[in-house]
């Protein structure tokens, strides 16, 4: 009987992963359909964000127009290439799906090898607000790593000034080795400063500070013009 | 495999409960029950609150089919097997713990859930023990919710 029972157990481990491997062929087709029922649904979403949250200041559909406007001035005034920077090529994708646990912050996006989509492409919205870069490319999507997976750090400027900061990526991404001797406030903007991107495009802004007496150096959170569960669409850069 | 004297699920339940997974497994890999930043895990909730009501082959069928919906990229992921362990392990001991089955529910999937990033990422569970609590207690809610609706649709026999 017992017997029985551990040969039970392993037939099904056995077919367990036969079907993880081919489930892998349909991937595409799955993540197509959860991109059709995320549309579906997204008019719910809207409705019930709409009555019973309140949305983040910033969050409207012209507040984040306004914010993207801002990030292209910005973009422009720090891009050493301002004559490439219009010229600069473009793929937009859609998202397809987003992980499905809350220890990741990936997300899949409908365009891959095949559209020209490289690993390390900068993703961004509209080509100015920064949303995250090219982890993983496969022939007709690819996956993206965004600012709310853990375990990325980059090196950015807060603000007009230049300012250093580190960006801790994560749940809840974080400004890290802010010296306490320059002046930060809340609002100021923080911008890519990562050989990975182009010089200035525009990740958030500076939101709260934290100032520990002991620490040498002070942390503060972010706030990002976007809510990742409310883009459908983004737009990755193709060297 | 499908009838059996002390659930009465039958084939037609069992292909509801294959949809609902299914379902369930697609909604996880959208943001559309994302509560400040809190995604549930639809997929365990439901299994969870199955367990109760399938037998062993139609359940570790629906562990199958919510892994296939719910493969994210290709490649290995040491999370999905941990996964897979975890409501198999809710499956053994569901009937071994005391109290009302609801409450059990609420209790296996606290447990299936620190579980899950135990065995799956356990640098998840002390970076970000906060979100690991917050995501126990959406999962909770919507196990403890999927139980009853199950009791409804499954417990023909009861």
């Amino acid at each position: 009987m017992r017997r029985h029972g551990l040969l039970k157990i392993f037939a099904f481990l056995g077919f367990l992963v036969g079907l993880i491997y081919a489930s892998q062929q349909f991937i595409t087709s799955k993540n197509y359909l959860s991109y059709a029922l995320s549309l579906a649904l997204r008019p719910v979403s809207v409705a019930v964000k709409a009555v019973v949250m309140d949305s983040a200041p910033g969050k409207s559909a012209l507040s984040l127009e306004n914010e993207r406007l801002k990030a292209q001035i910005l973009a422009l005034a720090k891009s050493s290439y301002q004559s490439t920077f219009n010229g600069n090529k473009y793929i937009s994708a859609k998202i397809y799906s987003t992980y499905p646990f809350n220890n990741r912050g990936l997300i899949t996006v409908n365009a891959g090898s095949r559209q020209g989509v490289i690993k390390g492409a900068p993703v961004t919205l509209d080509g100015a607000i920064l949303v995250g870069q090219v982890q993983e490319v496969f022939e007709s999507f690819s996956v993206v790593r965004t600012f709310f997976d853990a375990g990325w750090e980059v090196p950015v400027k807060i603000s007009k000034d230049n300012k250093d900061a580190l960006l801790v990526s994560g749940k809840e991404p974080r400004l890290t080795l802010i010296a306490k001797e320059i002046d930060v406030q809340g609002g100021d903007s923080v911008y890519a400063a990562s050989k990975d991107f182009d010089f200035g495009m525009t990740i958030g802004e500076v939101k709260d500070i934290y100032n520990d007496k002991g620490a040498l150096f002070r942390e503060a959170s972010i706030s990002f013009p976007y809510d990742l569960g409310d883009i459908t669409e983004i737009a990755i850069l193709i060297r | 495999m499908f009838r059996e004297a002390r659930t009465g699920v039958s084939f037609r339940d069992f292909i509801l409960g294959v949809f609902i997974i299914a379902a369930g497994a697609l909604i996880q890999n959208t943001d559309f029950l994302t509560v400040a930043s809190i995604k549930p895990n639809l997929s365990l909730s439901f299994l969870i609150s199955f367990s109760f009501f399938f037998p062993i082959n139609a359940y570790l069928f629906l562990v199958a089919i919510g892994l296939v919906f719910l493969t994210f990229q290709p490649g290995f992921e040491l999370l999905f097997v941990a996964f897979a362990v975890s409501v198999i392990g809710v499956f053994i001991l569901r009937n071994k713990l005391p109290g009302k089955a609801f409450l059990n529910v609420m209790v296996l999937t606290a447990l299936a859930t620190a579980f899950l990033y135990l065995l799956g990422d356990a640098k998840f569970l002390y970076t970000a023990p906060i979100t690991v609590i917050k995501e126990m207690v959406y999962n909770v809610l919507v196990s403890v919710f999927m139980y009853f609706l199950a009791f409804r649709l499954f417990a023909h026999g009861r």
